[in-house]
């Protein structure tokens, strides 16, 4: 089946069939806007609520929307990676522990073991590389459910996490003599190099991130497999989709992701705490099921996911500049989150058949 | 209104179905359908894939809400809270807990207290006594066979008093023996007074065990038949409709797909499933070859080993008969279950798609939405696959819509061995027609093709030759044209030892 035979047979096709099948495209919504269209709507209507509310110059600044931009790409870029691991089927609990993980070999390494800081880069990354891959050897291999696989392995990572630190806090603002300064300007740059238009740098990383996923979940035939593997990976097998790669692929950009976000906070804030990532869980989840993500696995999309992390961190942003207090937003977040899976739901039951 | 329209003078006994109609999107499934099955007999229905059939069985079994129409049973409408658990539906596969033990299936759901683990009560140990369950009472529902899981699924119906009971393709995975125990059960059903829906696909069982036949055609009850009128030649001829009609150009297209020259003749040495005995197959390119065995005889495993060895499972060993090299042809699957063939959150055309890599991608291994198109275009042309739109979820198909949509899946990619397991389970007479000749021409581009079949009559139209198994061993290996008719070959095979 070459492409010569395909365009070849196009004619006969169109003559046989009577119409201009042969043009037509078939992939529907292959970027996830239909689907994430109400959650567009919903954003731009929270947006115009909040402007009108707000005090004035305070939520539609330009200074508050880049800092809208910059606060939501933690959440993003994590969820990125989360969203793979939650379209294969599974679900990966460990991301929180291993931002602290991911930090902490940063600079332990680099601060109090004396590393190049290439090297401690580089072993951050191959550090949540591992952890990627043990999930993975736990799910695919051992046949652990993955929720309880990485809830263990989170447990354990933080255990790791705890050891190597010796439960410390670094700062960059107080480094050891023997680091460079130099190196460490270079380093903070990163998340702090001033840009055209004050862009902050970590949402540079995000639509950058965020592009590439595009192409890996949305447009390539990994993508395409990624979602065949997490709709039935029974069928998946049988089909010779290679399941267990697949599955390993997205466990470890899972915990590559989450690596990134720890060490671009890292570089912006200048101080990484073993446990850092955790209250990152949540909001985490939320914005890929808010996003459109099944959690049984099969559906999701880059759009809808970088959606559900805008809305959060909107909704976040904007409590806190009403100052209404931390249970609001946490009984928001768990509100809005039930809401959007129940409106899925609903939707799905009103169109098809079950 | 419904009583008049359906021929009674007073308010009928039994199920009256009413101007039912019920549409997927853009689908049309039941077009005010009537239908009405008596106490006391057992009705049949029938109608080819896409027809509406399992529309219905969904409606009737609550799993669907139609979207207009009236089902009454004795009088009262279906859906009537007070009075939930009217219809039970027995499956082609059986809907029930294989985890839990024969009896709790039973009782789950009403049992006697709300407090306690439920105990097995007198009356429920009559019934499982009844079904010959007995045997089975504690074990794990999964480790039972088919046969015994559907009847658990007529006592859990009976433990609730239920009146109505749709039998939806009941026997499709049995073997013969358990078939006409199954018939047998059914006959009794009816003879103590209950509705007995039969939903098949087979004619002679249709014709043999029922008093009325309600032949539905695009969702439409179209005839009655019954009494003289009702003989298996009636039913095909009702059933026909325009299915067997089939462009010479799209004929023309699906031997385009012709490609490499035939390849040599296959050798399968090993052993499969449980069996430890070695076996030695000869597979012939052009042709199709049945498997052929009731459950447990080692065919169905031995088919299983041939699909499986595409993941490079190591039991069987492939070696050409020519030059005895060991090599490993490009073998694709089709399994039994299309639970296991399909992906359900894709669509039409990337279920077809699924298996293929570079044909749908550009260099930059983005899928393309066009190349999709096309693959997906080609095979709906070449199977007559009957669908709303390509991008249409794939459970909007009809079950004889989904098989083919699993075999062209499998045909995308081409196969050097084409292997499938029941290849038109649950498939009404139409499609299967329409299958058995994918398989033919699919073979005659000098592929093998090779399927396992509980039936013979399947073999019989299907397949060049039979394989047969016995206890794990090859008991005959038949050419089907040495045979004048079906008649003449199952003796044959039944003379060769099967059951």
């Amino acid at each position: 089946m070459t492409e010569s035979t395909i365009t070849e047979s196009s004619p006969k096709r169109a003559n046989a069939s009577g119409a201009a099948h042969a043009k037509v495209h078939i992939i529907r919504d292959r970027l996830g806007l239909r689907r994430a269209a109400g959650l567009l709507v919903a954003i731009a209507i929270v947006y115009v609520l909040i402007v009108l509310i707000a005090p004035p110059d305070t939520f539609a600044s330009y200074r508050n929307t880049t800092g809208l931009l910059r606060s939501m790409s933690t959440m993003a870029i994590i969820a990125l990676g989360t969203s793979l691991v939650i379209v294969v089927g599974e679900i990966d609990l460990s991301f929180g522990f291993l931002y602290g993980l991911a930090a902490m070999l940063l600079a332990v390494t680099w601060l109090a073991w004396g590393w190049p800081l290439p090297l401690a880069i580089l072993a951050a990354f191959v550090g949540a590389g591992i952890v990627g891959s043990f999930n993975a050897f736990l799910t695919t291999i051992v046949a652990i459910p993955s929720f309880i696989a990485t809830l263990g392995s989170g447990t354990l990572v933080f255990g790791i996490t705890l050891l190597i630190s010796d439960s410390r806090t670094y700062t960059l603002s107080s480094v050891p003599k023997a680091v460079d300064p130099a190196t460490v300007a270079a380093f903070r740059s990163i998340s702090t190099a001033h840009l055209p238009f004050n862009i902050p740098p970590q949402g540079l990383w995000m639509l950058l991130l965020g592009a590439l996923f595009v192409y890996v979940l949305d447009l390539s035939l990994f993508g395409f497999r990624l979602k065949a593997i997490g709709g039935n990976p029974k069928a998946a097998t049988v089909a010779g989709l290679p399941v267990r790669k697949y599955k390993w692929a997205a466990f470890v950009a899972s915990s590559l992701m989450a690596a990134t976000a720890a060490m671009l906070d890292f570089a912006f804030i200048g101080v990484a705490q073993p446990d850092a990532g955790q209250t990152l869980m949540f909001p985490v989840f939320a914005a890929v099921i808010i996003g459109g993500a099944s959690l049984i696995g099969g559906k999701g999309s880059t759009i809808g996911t970088l959606s559900g992390a805008l809305l959060l961190a909107i909704l976040a942003n904007a409590f806190a500049i009403l100052a209404l207090g931390a249970y609001v937003q946490q009984i928001f977040l768990g509100g809005v989150t039930i809401l959007a899976v129940a409106i899925d739901r609903l939707a799905i039951r009103g169109s098809g058949r079950s | 209104m419904s009583a008049i329209t359906a021929g009674a003078h007073t308010e009928p006994d039994g199920l009256v179905v009413t101007r039912v109609s019920k549409s997927y999107g853009s689908t049309q499934a039941l077009r005010r359908l009537d239908l009405r099955a008596p106490r006391g007999e057992i009705t049949g229905v029938a109608g080819p894939n896409g027809a509406g059939k399992s529309t219905l069985v969904g409606i009737l079994g609550g799993e669907l809400r139609a979207d207009g129409g009236r089902i009454a049973i004795d009088g009262q409408p279906l859906g009537d809270s007070a009075k939930p658990d009217r219809v039970a539906v027995v499956h082609q596969e059986p809907q029930l807990f294989p985890n839990l033990a024969v009896w709790e299936n039973v009782v789950v759901g009403h049992e006697a207290g709300l407090w306690f683990r439920p105990s097995l009560q007198e009356h429920i140990e009559r019934l499982l006594d009844d079904f010959a369950l007995t045997p089975f009472r504690d074990a794990e529902l999964a480790t039972v066979p088919l046969a015994v899981q559907q009847r658990v699924e007529i006592v859990r119906a009976l433990a609730r008093s239920v009146q109505v009971i749709v039998f939806d393709e009941p026997n499709s995975a049995l073997g013969e023996a358990e078939s006409s125990e199954l018939f047998a059960y059914m006959r009794r059903l009816a003879g103590e007074g209950r509705v007995v829906l039969l939903v098949s696909h087979r004619l002679g069982e249709l014709v043999e065990h029922c008093a009325s036949v309600v032949i539905i055609l695009d969702g439409e009850d179209r005839v009655v038949l019954r009494g003289a009128n009702l003989t298996e030649k009636e039913v095909a001829r009702r059933l026909a409709g325009d299915s067997s009609k089939r462009p010479a150009e799209q004929q023309r297209q699906l031997r385009s797909l012709r490609g490499e020259s035939a390849s040599k003749t296959l050798v399968v040495k090993g052993s499969a499933g449980s069996s430890h005995e070695k076996m030695e197959v000869r597979l012939q390119p052009g042709e199709v070859t049945a498997f052929v065995g009731v459950e447990g005889s080692g065919a169905r495993a031995f088919v299983q080993a041939l699909g499986a060895s595409r993941t490079g499972e190591r039991s069987l060993r492939f070696v050409s008969a020519e030059d005895a090299a060991v090599f490993v042809p490009r073998v694709e699957f089709v399994p039994a279950h299309r639970q296991e063939s399909l992906f359900p959150n894709l669509s039409v055309a990337e279920n077809i798609a699924s298996r293929l890599a570079r044909e749908i991608t550009t260099p930059a291994k983005v899928v393309s939405s066009r190349r999709v198109g096309v693959v997906a275009e080609r095979a709906r042309l070449g199977m007559q696959i009957k669908v709303g739109a390509m991008h249409d979820p794939i459970a909007t198909l009809s079950g004889g819509n989904q098989q083919k949509v699993a075999i062209a899946a499998a045909i995308a990619r081409d196969p050097a061995l084409l292997v499938l397991e029941e290849p038109t389970r649950g498939v009404d007479v139409g499609s299967r027609a329409e299958i058995y000749r994918i398989l033919t021409e699919y073979a005659d581009m000098g592929r093998t093709v090779c399927l396992y079949c509980t039936e013979i009559v399947e073999a019989y139209h299907a397949a060049h030759r039979a394989i047969v198994f016995q206890n794990g061993r090859v008991v005959a290996d038949l050419v089907i044209a040495d045979f004048e008719n079906v008649r003449e070959l199952s003796h044959r095979i039944v003379e060769a030892g099967w059951e």
